[in-house]
This record gives structure tokens, sequence and C-alpha cells, in this order.
């Protein structure tokens, strides 16, 4: 029986400035059909929804959706087309009633002498949530009154409501990770709906990490892998394992690491965690970091492994446990105390969170450690910029001059001038958050180098690493997160590196 | 009528005239800059027509009026007359009334720098004088002392039982210098009259909104109140607007000073009981006058006495029975005074120990 | 097993983290009320007169202004903007409308043409201050604050120095006349209340402001046209500026520029206090309306309370932040989701 084709894309091909984000995807979503996606983080299960919802276009390759070309400019025209979105972030109004903001943008049936016919929208929102099963929702309830799984819901039923009434004939919904912020019986609750969905012609893209989940639902499962489809296969007879083996990426040589540079920590310990936990992200976290380690958390979106770090840089503060930092028990206001225990952070969000771009390099660099450009209590322009031009030749970070707005730098030149920041700072517990994304090739291995550097100058790191691989290469030692918990803690000595598969069973 | 007629053709004549003086430079005339508040206030605009009067009578092309309005900022007026005198050197006069008392010294230094003669009015800075001056020829207030006592004198005996009573006080803004003058006349007053009883006294900060709404919350909380003491004309009206609403306006006596158009209106209504006209055109006239006559040489500042350096102006007190002959004089005619003549402003000294 | 049950536990903790959050906020969205039942209740026990029909009645007019302008800043600041020229505009308005009723000035005697001619030239401005910002990405606190003083120099140059009085008997039976003891002005004010409220709750426009408080890139992805419904706000605005000018100038009885100064800060302080968030997307013309009576009820009663004037202000600041501090949401919310 030939099944009815909703959507299907050939040689989807992504490129981003040094990296190559997708390569090559053929994919096709049958009507009534939910279809998991899985993949590790950054194998390009979002770049590829994006391009699919029209949020981003492709650099190659070519979409149909019912047999028409589909090249959505943005999801307003992949509505019409019969493509929708629910977004990770909530998109709802929170000001609003759940009628409101179903029919936002549509409003016009309802429209008499100017005025919304709140009555008349309300029933109509009924009629579209009843249609899900979702009785449980009153259409004229504000979203801001609402939990966050019937927030969720109202989310579905307004993508749904939305693309169905433009595209009667089968439509594709796309859900990005949508379990995240629900329990058990609210996910039961929603995988109901998304087999009514099916059901009625309807087809679905399940994105998800969780494998048990995807597994759950879904009637053919594909997985990525670094930007490519590594498999598609009917969901029977799949095991976890199998799944697993699939995901892993490919794995670079030990040489690409500095393996070989690779140090044995000392026996002092420079950071204890001892039970630590924050309500509802994390709990009972015991880890301890010895001078000159590197430690590698692993875990996929949601595994708590943010927060954790958050929590040890004093950006939020722990309902639970202790933090002892070289001998004393800590407890940090912000981030500026946990720097003065020699604590330091630096995030992932580079354009944003780490580095001024309308400030020169010089004074970036200078910005966690004055002491060090201070005279008689002032700063001093000429020994900030000595000390600029010592990390620009260290480091071989390539600028016109030490004056240089860091805004003008590439990506990994900014990125080595944050480690220059931190190399200047006094602080020895490092927290690199994805320390090489957005960066191409030739400067991953130099900022390799620097890490390895910062360790052999006595310096701890904290790696949250872009790539399982990356994590196995860099550190000592990897612990393994999911679902608030540590699942596992891997030895990662040189010449004895565990495999991928060990990391990812646990993670997922 | 006739002299809104004037004020119009004078701020046409004003920019044109400043428009000329940016195309072409002919032979110079002298500029004689006026530099107030604003010009939306009446009273400032006085000043203007005074200064216009004293270079009407003087040769036609020899001197032209420029106004300066600092629209209540600090700076502003301080920058405007650098710019005028940036620009006409020594070939000016000036007269000020400083938006704040501290503004003096810089316009002083200013202008015992550029050799430019001026004249000031109302407020100076303790200490801060023309005496220590070669180029600030005098300086002008109203006795505002005198204006508090005044009114209060009139309203006491406005009021239903003369001398006896619950009145309301309505202050100018706080920690200004013409309100605390006007204060203590008034506490003088009180002094003198001990059966007046003050239910409560608010600042207005002369403004006519707020005046309506502290009047109106006055209203609402006491239930008798005989008269009502206000620092100036401004307030006055909200204050008048709210007894209209009770129907209690010209039962209950009010007082202003300033003698805005409004006001005098009132008084003749029987809305307000009285005001203090401050005399402008004689201000702003004898103002630059002082100053023109010490930039022709016609008297030195080495050779005047205190009292022409410094001295207080008459207002003119405003009431029932006053009214006909001020508007005869000041509403129907404009005031023309005698330039010459530079004894005619003086009231009295200014005592410079106050 | 233990892991198992460990991390359901953790997803448990989050779920209920969640729904405390959301308690939080729905508490939070009751208190501008309460903080205005505390002030009543504190100024009932401590200011002599203040519980009475008498000052209810004074309360009522005082409300007026402040409440028309906060109407027409609720949308405004709703959107994440923030407008001054009410305080050039306003005056304008109240100058100009004072010049073309039967006044002491003019000849002119347009009853209510006037207040028409004025609010119309009122909502054009205001729409001019808008398109500036929406279309020329100017920012709205600048270009409002450049129209203000452009339009207070227009008002100066209206009525050149010398303000007019009103002398229209209909306007001035207005101002001072009432219905139940509540004056006509309050109706006014009721009135534009009703229909901010019909606004914001009934019909698209209230629904857009929103979103685009919210999030305006959600609010473009949804389709809705962005720049229309902003230059909407800005006519909306408009309106409430030329009535506050007209009420203003009627209730003084005369039309200065003065009208305009005192009404910017105290609206946008009612519509703060009101609970409604400077950064857009949360609030509303209710919590304006409780705002506005927060507002012009410390007014009311530090007179009546008999505060001297030289303390007034510094309470009365004391005072308004501690309503800040109360009604609005302070702290991050730990999940931003």
């Amino acid at each position: 029986m030939e099944r009815k084709r909703l959507l299907s894309a050939r040689g989807i091909t992504k490129q981003y400035p040094g990296t190559l984000a997708l390569d090559r995807i053929d994919l096709d979503i049958y009507a009534g059909e939910v279809l998991g996606l899985i993949g590790e983080n950054g194998a390009g299960k979002s770049t590829l929804m994006k391009i699919l919802i029209g949020a981003e276009t492709a650099s190659g390759g070519t979409m149909e959706a019912h047999g028409q070309k589909y090249a959505p400019r943005n999801p307003i025209e992949a509505g019409r087309m019969g493509v929708g979105m629910v977004f990770q972030e909530q998109s709802l109004i929170l000001n609003l009633t759940v009628a409101q903001n179903i029919f936002i943008g549509e409003e016009k049936p309802f429209v008499k002498h100017g005025l919304v016919d709140r009555a008349r929208m309300n029933q109509s929102a009924r009629k579209v949530l009843d249609a899900m099963e979702m009785q449980g929702i009153a259409p004229g309830a504000r979203v801001n009154r609402l939990d966050f799984a019937s927030r969720q819901m109202v989310e579905i039923a307004k993508v749904f409501h939305a693309v169905s009434s433009c595209q009667a004939e089968g439509t594709v919904i796309l859900l990005d990770e949508p379990t995240s912020v629900l329990s058990e019986a609210e996910i039961r609750q929603l995988f109901r709906h998304i087999r009514r969905l099916c059901e009625g012609g309807n087809a679905v893209l399940f994105v998800s990490h969780k494998l048990d989940e995807v597994m759950a639902i879904s009637d053919r499962i594909c997985v990525f892998k670094d930007g490519c489809k590594a498999a598609e296969m009917p969901n029977d007879n799949v095991s976890e394992s199998q799944l697993y083996q699939l995901m892993v990426g490919r794995t670079a040589s030990g040489e690409y690491y500095q393996v070989q540079r690779q140090r044995t920590p000392d026996a002092e310990v420079v950071l204890e965690l001892k039970s630590l936990c924050q309500r509802g992200f994390f709990g009972d976290i015991d880890l301890a970091l010895h001078r000159g380690e590197i430690i590698g958390i692993c875990g996929v979106v949601g595994s708590g492994k943010e927060d954790l770090c958050a929590v040890v840089c004093g950006d939020r503060n722990p309902t639970d446990g202790r933090m002892v930092v070289r001998g004393k028990a800590r407890a940090f206001r912000g981030p500026h105390e946990a720097l003065r225990s020699g604590i330091l952070s630096v995030p992932r969000e580079r354009r944003v969170e780490g580095i001024i771009s309308e400030m020169p390099v010089f004074e970036n660099i200078c910005l966690s450690n004055y002491r060090a450009v201070r005279r008689h209590r002032l700063i001093s322009t000429r020994m900030a910029k000595e000390q600029a031009r010592r990390f620009v030749a260290e480091l071989s970070i390539k600028v016109a001059g030490v004056s240089q707005l860091l805004g003008h730098l590439s990506g990994g030149n900014a990125q080595k001038v944050v480690f220059a920041r931190v190399l200047a700072s006094d602080a020895d517990i490092l927290l690199l958050d994805h320390p090489t994304r957005g960066v191409d090739v030739g400067a991953k291995a130099e900022i390799y180098g620097i890490i390895r550097d910062i360790v052999d100058r006595g310096k701890s790191v904290i790696l949250l690493a872009d790539t399982l691989d990356e994590a196995i290469g860099l550190s000592n030692r990897i612990v393994v997160m999911k679902d608030g918990l540590v699942t596992r803690v891997l030895e990662a000595p040189s010449g004895h590196k565990p495999e991928q598969l060990d990391i990812v069973q646990h993670m997922m | 009528m006739k002299r809104m007629s004037k004020l119009v053709a004078l701020v046409l004549v004003t920019c044109t005239l400043l428009s000329c003086a940016a195309a072409a430079a002919q032979a110079e005339p002298l500029t004689v800059a006026v530099s107030m508040r604003s010009t939306a206030s009446e009273y400032h605009m006085q000043y203007v027509a005074g200064a216009q009067a004293f270079v009407d009578s003087l040769p036609a092309g020899t001197a032209e009026v420029q106004i300066l309005a600092c629209e209540g900022n600090d700076d502003k007026q301080i920058n405007d007359i650098n710019a005028v005198i940036a620009a006409k050197g020594d070939n000016m006069i000036l007269f000020v009334d400083p938006n704040n008392a501290p503004n003096i010294t810089a316009i002083a230094e200013a202008c015992e720098e550029a050799g430019v003669y001026w004249c000031s009015a109302w407020n100076t800075p303790e200490g801060i004088y023309p005496t220590s001056y070669k180029y600030w020829v005098s300086h002008q207030a109203c006795d505002a002392v005198k204006q508090g006592y005044d009114i209060a004198v009139t309203l006491f005996n406005a009021l239903p039982t003369p001398g006896k009573g619950k009145i309301c006080v309505m202050e100018g803004m706080l920690a200004n210098s013409a309100n605390t003058y006007r204060m203590q006349g008034l506490q003088q007053a009180l002094a003198e009259y001990p059966d007046i009883e003050v239910l409560d006294d608010q600042a207005g900060d002369w403004a006519t909104a707020k005046a309506l709404t502290i009047a109106e919350n006055w209203l609402a909380k006491y239930d008798q109140i005989d008269g009502i003491w206000c620092a100036c004309d401004d307030m006055a009206v909200g204050v008048v607007q709210a007894l209209k609403a009770k129907g209690l306006n010209g039962k209950v006596p009010v007082t202003g000073v300033d003698g805005t158009s409004a006001a005098i209106e009132m008084v003749g209504t029987g809305d307000l009981v009285c005001t203090i006209a401050n005399n402008g055109w004689l201000q702003g006239g004898y103002g630059v006058a002082y100053a023109y006559a010490a930039k022709t040489g016609k008297i030195s500042t080495d050779t005047m006495d205190l009292t022409h350096r410094m001295f207080y102006t008459n207002g003119y007190l405003v009431t029932k029975e006053t009214l006909p002959d001020y508007v005869k004089n000041f509403v129907d005619s404009t005031p023309v005074y005698d330039y010459n003549n530079l004894d005619f402003p003086i009231a009295k000294a200014m005592d410079l120990v106050k | 097993m233990d892991q198992q049950a460990r991390s359901s536990r953790i997803g448990l903790e989050f779920a209920q983290e969640m729904k405390r959050q959301s308690q939080r906020e729905r508490f939070v969205s009751w208190a501008p009320l309460a903080v205005l039942a505390l002030l009543v209740l504190l100024f009932s026990l401590t200011a002599e007169g203040f519980f009475s029909l008498k000052n209810l009645q004074n309360v009522l007019n005082q409300v007026s202004i402040p409440l028309v302008m906060s109407m027409g800043m609720t949308f405004v600041i709703l959107m994440g903007s923030t407008d001054l020229s009410a305080e050039g505009l306003g005056g304008f308005v109240g100058s100009v409308t004072a010049l073309m009723v039967l006044n002491s000035k003019t000849t002119l005697d347009m009853g209510f043409l006037a207040v028409v001619i004025a609010m119309v030239a009122s909502v054009l401005v205001s729409a001019l201050s808008g398109l500036m910002h929406i279309k020329g990405k100017l920012p709205s606190f600048m270009v409002s604050y450049a129209v203000s003083n452009i339009m207070a120099g227009f008002a100066v140059l209206a009525y050149r120095g010398e303000p007019a009085l009103i002398r229209d008997p209909f306007f001035t039976v207005l101002a001072q006349g009432d219905f139940l003891g509540i004056p006509y002005l309050t109706f006014i004010a009721l009135g534009v209340f009703g229909v901010s409220y019909v606004l914001q709750t009934r019909t698209r426009f209230g629904s857009y402001v929103m979103a685009i408080g919210d999030n305006e890139a959600i609010a473009r992805n949804i389709g809705i046209n962005i720049d229309r419904t902003k230059l909407k706000v800005f006519l909306w605005l408009g309106v409430c500026i030329g009535l506050v000018g007209f009420m203003g100038a009627v209730r003084i009885g005369r039309g200065e520029v003065a009208i305009g100064s005192n009404v910017v800060f105290p609206a946008i302080t009612a519509v703060v206090v009101g609970g409604t968030s400077l950064s857009g997307g949360k609030g509303g013309v209710v919590h304006s309306l409780l705002g506005a009576f927060i507002v012009t009820v410390i007014n009311n009663a530090l007179v009546l309370l008999g505060v001297s004037p030289y303390v007034q202000q510094a309470v009365q600041g004391i005072i308004i932040i501690v309503a800040v501090a109360l009604s609005i949401q302070h702290g991050k919310s730990l999940i931003v989701k």
C-alpha cells in the first residue's frame, strides 16, 4: 500500500562558517506516522527542524510538501503549506487567554463592529481543544494561570489549529523536545494526543533526547550523527543499545586532543561538592576536582549539567549540600564572590556573556583581574596593553593590534581572547562551557593546546564539551548526568579512553 | 488688547531683527539683551516691553532688544548670555532676572571679563553685590517681605470678622527666596494679629494645578476656612477654582502676588481680595536704562552711591478700591517712564545685612 | 530501582517549583489591590477627614486626570515603550482649547468644536511622534521628549505669555458640576477607562499590543503587523493626551502650558505601581486604574495628614518606592521558559 507522503526533503545541506551542520539529508514524512528523530547534541536535529519550518534556509537541497515545491521563508509560509512547529521555548503570550492565543493573528472571523466576540471565540477554541481531547483546559483562562503542561498542550493545539486550517489534507507538526517540562502522566497524555493527530491523517516529527520516549511513540526512527542521517528504521525490534551504537559519532585521533599531553592530576583536591542539590534541577552530586585535572561532564540538555555549573560558579544558589573550595566551605552570593575564591566560568554564549564587543582586546583581557595592570590604584593602559601583547603572542591570537575592538575578531580568535582573560585572572578552577562552539577546526586544535597549557599551570577545569568525543579526548575523568543525577563516573586516562557508547548509554 | 498686540509685535520684531542680524551686520546697533525665565510668563514679558520702551526712547537704530529665555534652566541662561557676549563683544548691555541666585556669580564674571554693563533683578546670593564689580551697575528687587506682609494684612482685614479667623497658607516653592521672604512678611503680620490661626501650610510650587489639588484637599478636610493666604497669582487661580466648585468663591478671601491679568480680573469680580502687581515695565526699563547710562558714561560705577547700586522698587497693591486707578495706568495704557531720571524707580535702599 | 526513584523525585520537585512560581505570579497580580486597600486603611486611621464622603468625592475628582493619562500610557508601556510627549502636548491642547472657546483673549467662540479640533491636533502630533519612533527607529523616550518641547513652544507661542481664561459657561459647569456628588470630569475619566478596557480585552489591537510587549519576535512570526499596531497605540495615546489637556484646562479654568507639567510621571508611576511591567507584556488597564488611585490617594492623604511641605515630597517618594516594591514581581524567575 502506497502511503501518502506529506513532506519530503532531498539532499538538505547546511553549511555554517567552519562547520557542516547538515550533510545531504534525505527525509520523508508520511501521513499517519510519528517519525522519531534522535541524535546527540549538535548532530543536526535542530538545524533540520529550523529549515523545515522556514526559520533558516538550507545551503543546498530541495523540499516538497503535498507534492508541491516547498521553500518556506518563515514559519507563516510554512504554516500555509501545512507545516507547523512547537518550539522548545514556548511562544504563548502569557497575559492573553487560551482562546486569544489560539486565534492570535486569525481573529477576523470573530470580529463584529471592531470588537472581538469573545464568547464565540471561546466556543471555537473549545472545539479546537475538544478535538484534541483537552477538555481540562478552559478557553477563557489566561495562559499565565495554567501549569506548564497545559501550556504545552495549548501550544500544540494552537499550532495544529493554525496549520490544519490552512491545509486540510494532512499536516506535519514538528515537536522539539516537547516533554522536557512535563511529568510522566502529562507525557502519556501528550502521547495520546499525538496518536490521535496521526490517526487523523497527519504526521508528527518528534525530536527528543529521551530515547525511551522516542521508542514509545514513534513508528519510525531516524538517527542523526554529525550532521548525517546515520540510520532510518521502522520502530520494531529495535533495541536501545542498537540506537546508542548508531548515535555515537566519529572519533578523532588522540593526537587531535593532544592526549599525550594529558597530565596526571595532583593529589590535592581544589573543589569538592558534597551532596550538592538544587531542588528540581539536580540532586546528590558528589564530586572532587583535583589540581591539574580536567573533568568532563556529559549529559543531554535538561540533564542538570548546566544548572550544576551555574551553582558552582555562584550564579545560582544550591538548596542543599556543600561546596568546599581548597578545604573551606563556601557559599557564593554571585559570580564575583566565586571569582574571589578562584572559580571562573567561561560561558558558552560568547557574544552575549563572554566578551565585550565594544571594548578593545587589551581591556577585555584585563577585565577579570585588574591587579596585574594597576599602578597607584589606577589602571595603567600601558601595562594592560603590554599584558595583552604577551598573551596575543603566547596564544597566537590574530589581531591587527591589541586596541582592535573585540567585536571585529573571528569566533576562534575571540575565544582565545576569552582564554587570555582567564589566564590573566587569578582563577584556578575554570568552568569551560562549550569552549569550542562556533570555532573552526584549526582554532579548535589551538584551543585544546591552550586548555592543556592551563592545566599544566596547575589550574583545574570542569568541561562541558561540545561533543562526546571532545569530552573523552580532553578529560581525565568523565561524569555522566541524566535527569539531574550522576549516573556514571568514568576514568579516562590517556591510553585507556572510554568508548562513546559507554557514555551515551548512561546519558539517555 | 492693545498691550497684547504690542507683545505680538514684539515677538515678531525680535524674530525679524534676529534674522536681519544674521543676514548682514550693518553699523551694528547696541544689543539690549534681556535674560529671564520664559516667554510664557506675562510678567517676564513686561521686562521686555519695558526694555523696548527704553530703546524706543533712544534715536531710531541705536539699539535693539534681544530676548534670552532660559525656560527655567540655569545652564541655558549662562550659556545664552555667553553666546551673545561671544557674538557682540562689548557692543551690548544686559538685564538679567537670574533663574537661581547662584547664576549671578557666573554672569558677573562673564560680563566683567567682556566689559559688558549689566543690571540684575530679584535674586543675588548673600555677599555677591554689584559693589564688588565695575560692570555690574545695579541690582533691584521688590521688597518681598513687604509684599507678604501687605497681602497678609489686607487678607486679615477682609476676613468675615476682621483680624480674627482661621486661614490656610499656600506657599510657593520651598527654599525659593521669593517664597522665603513673602513667608517672612506673613510671619510679621501674624505676629501683629494674634487672633489669626493658621490651619494648614502647604507648598503649591507656584503651579495652578497643584494649588488647585491642595485647595480641594483642604476643602475636604476642614469645615471652616476663613481665608487663604496664597503666595502668588498663578496659585491663587487654582485656589479660586477649587472654591468655585464648592460655591465658596468670593466668600473665602484669597490673596495673590504678581498682578497677572487673571488676578486683576479676579480682584474685580471679588474672587481675589488683593494682589500686588510687580511692575515689570519699570524694572526692565530702568534695568537697561542704568546699564545704558553706565555704558554711555552718563554715570560711573566708581562714583555711584549704594542706594543706586542696590534698591527696592515699588509694587502696586491692587484691591477692589485701587483697581480703577491700576486699570487706568497699567492695563489700558502701558506705563512710560522718564528714563533720564534714574532716581525714579527707587523705593528704598536695600538693607545689605539681610 | 533507586536511581529511577531519585530521578523521578527531581522531576517532581521541578514540577513543584514551576507550580510555586506560577502561584507566586498569581499572588503578585493581586498586590496592587492589596496595596491600595492597605493605604486606604492606613490613611483612614491616621488622616483626619480621609475616610469621609466629602473626601471620597474629592479623590474621585482628583483621580480623573491621572487616570486618563495612565490609560494612554498603559498601552505604550505594555508595548515596552515610554512616552513623555504629554508634558508639552497636553499643555498645547489645553492652551489652544482655551483660545478657541469663549475666552478672555480671542474673539473665537467655537464651543465644543474647539475641543474636537484640539483633540484631532493632539492625535496627529502623537501619530507623528509615533511614526518617528516606529519608522525612524528613534527611541520613543527621546522622540517624545523632543516633541514635548516643540509643542510646549507652540503652546507658548499660541497664547504669547498670557494664558486665556475660559469664559464659556458650558466648560465652567463641566469643571465644577457633579452628578450624584461625582464630578463630571470623573465620569469622562471612567468612560476613558471603560473604552480602554474594551480596547485591551475585546479587540485584536489589545491582544497584539500584549503580544508585542511579551515578545516582539513571536508577534512577528504570528504575522502581526507590528508597525501598524504600534501606530495605533500612539493614536490612542494622542486621544488620552488630548483629553488630559482639555480636562486640565477646564479644571483650572485657563489654558496654559503648565497644564501638561506633572502629568507624565504620576501616570507612569500609576502604571508601574499597578503592576504593569516597564519592559512590557504584563499588566493592563485594570492595574493602571488601581495605580492611578494609589497615586492620587497618597497625594491626597499627605495633605490631609498635614505633613510638613518640607518633607512631603520625600515621604511621597518613599511611599512610591514601597508601593512599587510591593506590587511588582521582583527577583528573577527560576525558569525563564
